[in-house]
């Protein structure tokens, strides 16, 4: 009797468990050898399937189809965490530029994620190719030809002239309603003049030597190219309400539900590779454990969270039927111990350079759990600057606390014992006591906490320097704070970490102090000379230098990157992986990935 | 004594107790008494004996977990044993009443004149004016100048003879063969408290009245029997005349002693607590009088003149 | 002597918004970090003295205080209230939106509540100590105890999720892009932030006019209107309950001005945009002419608030005359 009636718990258990495993493996109708793409042979069997063997439904056969002739199917609904991801009622344009990544514009060049250890990638958009003078003085961008705005207009060079001048003008401070264009215009300041000697060529003179004109027109928020022949007219753009969002961009603007929904729609006319899906739904849900449940319940087909999935969240998510994970390296936040190289004892550089071998950074990874990795490099990450990180400086900040304790005698301090318990003494002959401000975003604190705990073990068991408070302290005061104490933690996006060119973090500039108070002549000069050249092998020889000063004058030591994580509907679309590695995000994203369920295509 | 048929009221071994944490408090101990009609029947006794307790039982107004035994025979039918919308019927319309604390005992946000056209209303079945109208007459019949416009007026506006003169009409409204008026004339001055005795005085020529008082002299004035309370007991009943004039029991001597005009000379001691009574009889540790049997026995009611009683082993 | 009474109010109301005012421009200002600087550190890591210089600039922002002050003063009452940093678009404009969202919750869930809060206080508090008014009694206290996130997860996760009766956030489907928004659609996407915020204030509005019952019931006319003969059920709808929701006159009208505040736990866990998240959002970026703007429409509320319970308590406590200081 109970017997049976287990047999009878069990075979329940497994219809369920293959009835949820048949949504997970499912993938495109049609399409037999998994290569997301339907062949004309395979649609023809699939057509033949279909009225022979009766195996597809007709909805299927129709996603099929689609499928093939690369027809845009479906509709893809995609969580966004607050409503400024939304298609806002007003335009972006008078803030940040149109987003790079929002799907109805476009710039002229994007940048992709190099493969490790590769180089820098970029890939146009409205540009085909594009080329410098060997001063990089001027740059010549040469237009696609066959794009068009979503009204039907022709796009030319006038458009992107246009762009540069409406910005150059509205971002004059004194200019009626100019107050949101400075930060865009700041992306155009060396920017002499535009010129379009044909309605596909435009030359832009810059100010100064530019050599990484389209690095800056591809990071940040980014230009986008906005039609000129809207925008012509707007003399108050601050105060324009844009209920069209005419773009080039491979979706159109469809509709906005203020505050919840926006939808666009694959455009017809697009000049590059037509998107599979025909719609993209944003909705906004603005808790994340929301979101997650949206995912589950399939209300949505992609979650992102504000800056990625947690680990926890997305652990927990990679088992759930019908649910796929990606895991972007080093997508999330960077982490480092930074050091105010003005305030005692971070002006000891051997102080600096014996702690860049107290932060055990295996067992902080190991504590901060899954999508943690270390930063073996002395700045830059991998994952994302490629082959301009300089081979020769990873692995120098290893952990070593006997070679600490050695530099740490070297420079003049003095390791005791009181009570039992190590003390530092400093060359000063008191003891070395630190305060580390935690920066008050709940997202970082957690990792913060962490931080400090390993740190203690250490610093405080080992080498005998006291931590004597750590204060949480408000975004706001942050800077004040790191201003007056020796170290500090830092967690940024890892964007900060992707190129050399970042490296003027640590430049003493003429505008300023810099974020650690780090002031090496040799590091400021070749941070200019950078600036300045635009030889990609005298770049390197420049980076690699850089990055040499780093290991030793040690600023700062990273700890960690956290990888990003998204989550999507692996029974309604595939392809999400390549999209997702290419670019983390950009134009492309929606527009490479196909549906793979007839039910996607009844929604729209 | 035996049960007289022509009584309006009658009270047998009425019994009430409050349970509290600290034990059952005796408002009531077997008290028997009964009014007539067309009499005035004065209840007597120092605070917390038991006064408001008894003319409340009488309406069935106390809260609801009291414990009540005895009997409550109005026209021969048992009060206690009615079920609640019958004695409904009987509050208001056969026995009104005129609540100790006149300040509070009427409703602030309806006028005096609503609140009289209430009562009325539901047991007369009056229209809505025909009430009102009846209102101001009752009013007018209480001694309240300018009744009209003091209907329409809400309590905060009347002075403390006025809101007890209100009560009154209140209580008289529908014409209640019996009236309780529970001290009706406290913490008036003297010329207000003058005033409503001689309302009393034209009242009770229609109505059988049981007037509970501190004051003996009120009392005196317009009760024809008077019975005295201690300690939840009736310890003294008869007439008027008889009771006050010449006591019987050694408590109401002691009352009358403390009057001013009688040398004030105080009850030595205080009233006993509710819920651990004396042994005996209750008044024995206050008493000049006390025998030694006193605290053994519990004295009954004994006759010590026609109609007049006492509780005392003085007349065993 | 009810006009001068009025002017007076509204004089000294006039005064209160202009404190308040000031206070609010003072706290505004002296909050650390502003909007520019945090949103070019946000992208670049650092903010460009020149933008920021320029941004503020335009704003007006590097002006003299006083001076900043006496033009804020002049276009707040000019109704003037500039345009927002985040959304572009006037201040108004942003907040009407919001409020209109903000009210349909907020609405129904205050109605609701305040009736239900009076109608189960006053039968509680009349049967004070029977199995239903501890009954009553108990859940409200487990109500009140739950942390107010925590049970709108639990709303959500139970209601929407689990038992897949109502949608998951928003308020409306994502059909409403292609047909339009359908109020059918959005009652139902209303239904559980409604229930939500329904519980979050039924307990206070319960616990007052059940103590206030309590004590109600105590009182002598009371006993009077038993005297009378009247029947319990006319004793507490005719003298029990008007005299007992006296005390919640005020809260009632200060829980009116507290609606347009909005609630953040709901407006956060049910994607509702409301007022809430707004005044959330606008606070964390400074942006300085939305929450100016937020905070002015909250003062006018609480102001309003009290002018309209200095009006409505003489309508319902003869006691009171207009002009009292109750
Ligand atoms: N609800 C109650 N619960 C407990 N005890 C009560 C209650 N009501 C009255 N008592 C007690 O019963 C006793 C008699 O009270 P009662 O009000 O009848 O006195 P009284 O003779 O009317 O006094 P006073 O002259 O002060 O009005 C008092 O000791 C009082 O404390
Ligand atoms: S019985 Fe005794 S104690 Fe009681 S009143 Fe009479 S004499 Fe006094
Ligand atoms: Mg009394």
């Amino acid at each position: 009797m109970t017997g049976r009636y287990i047999q009878k718990i069990l075979v329940c258990c497994a219809v369920l468990l293959l009835a949820c495993c048949v949504p997970a493996a499912a993938g495109i109708p049609g399409d037999t050898d998994g290569d997301t793409v339907v062949s004309e042979k395979e649609l023809a069997t699939a057509i033949l399937d279909h009225l022979t063997a009766g195996r597809l439904s007709a909805d299927e056969l129709s996603l099929a189809a689609h499928n093939s002739l690369h027809l845009p199917y479906g509709q893809l609904v995609v969580a966004v965490a607050g409503d400024r991801y939304l298609i806002p009622a007003t335009s972006y344009i008078d803030q940040k530029g149109v987003p790079a990544d929002s799907l109805i514009y476009e710039g002229l060049v994007t940048k992709l994620r190099p493969k490790e250890g590769g180089p820098k990638e970029y890939l146009g958009w409205l540009a085909e190719r594009w080329e410098s003078s060997d001063d990089a003085m001027t740059w010549t961008f040469y237009l696609v030809r066959n794009a068009a705005w979503h009204d039907g207009t022709p796009f030319t060079s006038a458009d992107v002239r246009f762009t540069y001048e409406y910005f150059r003008d509205h971002g004059n401070p004194d200019a009626p309603g100019a107050g949101a264009y400075l930060v865009n215009s700041a992306i155009f300041k060396n920017v002499a003049s535009v010129e379009c000697p044909d309605d596909y060529t435009v030359v832009f003179h810059m100010k100064s030597c530019a050599p990484l004109f389209p690095e800056t027109l591809a990071t940040g928020p980014g230009i986008a190219v906005f039609p000129a022949h809207i925008w012509r007219d707007i003399d108050l753009p601050s105060t324009y309400i844009d209920t069209a969002h005419i773009g080039t961009g491979p979706f159109a603007y469809g509709s906005t539900i203020p505050g919840t929904l926006s939808k666009v729609t694959a455009y017809e006319g697009y000049h590059g590779e037509k998107p599979y899906v025909r719609e993209v739904v944003t909705k906004n849900y603005e808790d994340e454990d929301a979101q997650i449940l949206a995912l589950r319940r399939g209300d949505v087909d992609f979650i992102s969270g504000e800056f990625g999935l947690s680990p926890r969240k997305a652990e927990a998510l990679k088992d759930a039927p019908g649910i796929g994970i990606c895991r972007i390296p080093s997508g999330g936040q960077a982490f480092e111990v930074a050091f105010t190289s003005d305030v005692y004892p971070a002006t000891i550089p051997e102080f600096r350079r014996a702690l860049s071998h107290a932060v055990n950074r295996e067992r902080v990874c190991w504590l901060v759990g899954e999508g943690a990795r270390p930063t073996e490099t002395v700045f830059l990450l991998p994952a994302l600057a490629g082959d301009q990180v300089n081979p020769a400086t990873n692995g120098l900040f290893s952990y070593d606390i006997a070679e600490a304790k050695r530099q740490l005698a070297r420079a003049g301090f003095n390791l005791t014992e009181e009570n039992g318990r190590p003390v530092l003494l400093g060359p000063d002959g008191k003891p070395v006591e630190i305060t580390i401000p935690l920066a008050g975003k709940a997202s970082t604190n957690a990792v913060d906490q962490k931080i400090v705990a390993v740190l203690k073990e250490d610093w405080e068991g080992k080498l005998g320097i006291r931590i004597v408070e750590t204060p949480q302290v408000d975004d706001s005061v942050y800077l004040d704070w790191i201003a007056k104490t020796a170290v500090h933690f830092d967690g940024m996006p890892g964007r900060w970490h992707e190129d050399i060119d970042r490296l003027d973090n640590f430049q003493r500039s003429p505008l300023g102090e810099n974020y650690y108070h780090f002031d090496n002549e040799t590091f400021n000069g070749l941070i200019t000379e950078l600036k300045s050249t635009a030889d990609p092998d005298k770049r390197e020889e420049i980076g690699f230098e850089l990055q040499e000063i780093l290991a030793e004058e040690v600023p700062c030591i990273p700890v960690f990157s956290q990888d990003a994580f998204m989550a999507y509907r692996s029974d309604r679309f595939v392809g999400w992986d390549a999209a997702l590695l290419g670019g983390g995000g950009n134009i492309r994203l929606f527009s490479e990935i196909r549906p793979a369920s007839a039910e996607v295509g009844l929604r729209a | 004594m035996t049960a007289m048929s022509d009584a309006l009221l009658e009270v047998r071994g009425l019994k009430v107790g409050f349970p509290t944490p600290e034990g059952l408090v005796r408002a009531s101990d077997t008290v028997d008494l009964e009014i007539y009609p067309r009499e005035t029947l004065g209840l007597i006794g120092e605070t917390g004996s038991g006064k408001t307790v008894l003319g409340m039982a009488i309406l069935r107004l106390l809260q609801p977990n009291t414990i009540i035994e005895g009997e409550i025979r109005y026209r021969g039918r048992d009060l206690l044993s009615l079920p609640e919308a019958e004695m409904q019927r009987v509050r208001g319309r056969e026995i009104g009443i005129v609540l100790q604390n006149s300040g509070t005992s009427l409703n602030p946000v309806y006028t005096v004149g609503t609140q009289i056209a209430e009562a009325v209303i539901l047991h007369q079945g009056l229209s809505g004016p025909d009430a009102r109208q009846r209102a101001v007459e009752l009013l007018d019949a209480v001694g309240i100048p300018d009744p009209v416009r003091m209907a329409g007026e809400y309590p905060h506006r009347f002075s403390g003879g006025m809101r007890e003169r209100a009560l009154i009409a209140t209580a008289l409204a529908c014409r209640p063969n019996l009236l309780i008026a529970d001290e009706p004339t406290k913490g008036l001055d003297a010329v207000t408290k003058r005033g409503i005795v001689d309302l009393f005085s034209e009242i009770d020529r229609d109505h059988s009245v049981l007037f509970i008082t501190h004051d003996i002299e009120t009392a005196g004035d317009l009760a024809t029997r008077v019975a005295v309370m201690y300690a939840g007991e009736i310890v003294e009943i008869g007439g008027a005349e008889e009771v006050l004039g010449d006591p019987a029991h050694p408590y109401t001597r002691g009352l009358l002693a403390s009057l001013p005009e009688r040398g004030m000379q105080p009850i030595p001691g205080s009233a006993p607590s509710l819920i651990t009574l004396p042994s005996g009889c209750r008044f024995s540790p206050r008493c000049g009088c006390a025998v030694e049997n006193c605290s053994r026995e519990h004295p009954g009611l004994v006759e010590v003149g026609s109609g007049h009683y006492a509780r005392c082993m003085l007349y065993d | 002597m009810n006009g001068i009474y009025l002017l007076k109010r509204l004089i000294t109301s006039f005064a209160a918004f202009c404190i308040a005012v000031t206070i609010m421009f003072a706290l505004l200002r002296l909050m650390p970090g502003d909007y520019i600087t945090m949103y070019l550190e946000a992208i670049y890591r650092y903010a460009p003295p020149d933008v920021v210089e320029a941004f503020n600039h335009v704003y007006g922002l590097d002006r003299p205080i006083l001076e900043q002050y006496v033009i804020y003063l002049l276009d707040a009452f000019r109704g003037n209230w500039g345009y927002s940093f985040i959304y572009k678009v006037p201040v108004l404009t942003v907040i009407g939106e919001r409020l209109v969202w903000t009210l349909i919750l907020l609405l129904p869930a205050t109605i609701l509540a305040t009736l239900a809060g009076i109608g189960i206080g006053a039968y509680s508090g009349w049967r004070r100590g029977s199995k239903t008014d501890i009954a009553l009694l108990n859940s409200m206290i487990i109500i009140r105890a739950i942390p107010s996130y925590w049970l709108a997860l639990m709303i959500l996760i139970i209601f929407a999720y689990y038992l897949n009766l109502f949608p998951l956030g928003g308020y409306v489907d994502t059909g409403a892009l292609t047909t339009g928004i359908d109020p059918l659609d959005v009652a139902n996407h209303a239904v559980l932030p409604v229930l939500t915020l329904f519980l979050f204030s039924v307990t206070g509005t319960y616990y007052l006019m059940r103590s206030s019952m309590l004590m109600t019931a105590g009182e002598d006319y009371i006993t009077t209107a038993r005297a009378k003969g009247l029947d319990e059920l006319m004793i507490l709808r005719k003298h029990a309950l008007k005299n007992a929701m006296l005390p919640m006159v005020t809260l009632i009208t200060f829980e009116c001005a507290g609606m347009i505040t909005g609630s953040i736990f709901v407006e956060t866990i049910f994607s509702w945009p409301g007022l809430g998240m707004l005044t959330y959002k606008a606070l964390a970026v400074r942006d300085l002419p939305l929450l100016q703007g937020i905070l002015l429409i909250d003062t006018l509320f609480v102001i309003a608030a009290n002018i309209a319970a200095d009006l409505i308590y003489p309508l319902v406590d003869p006691r009171v005359q207009v002009g009292d200081d109750a």
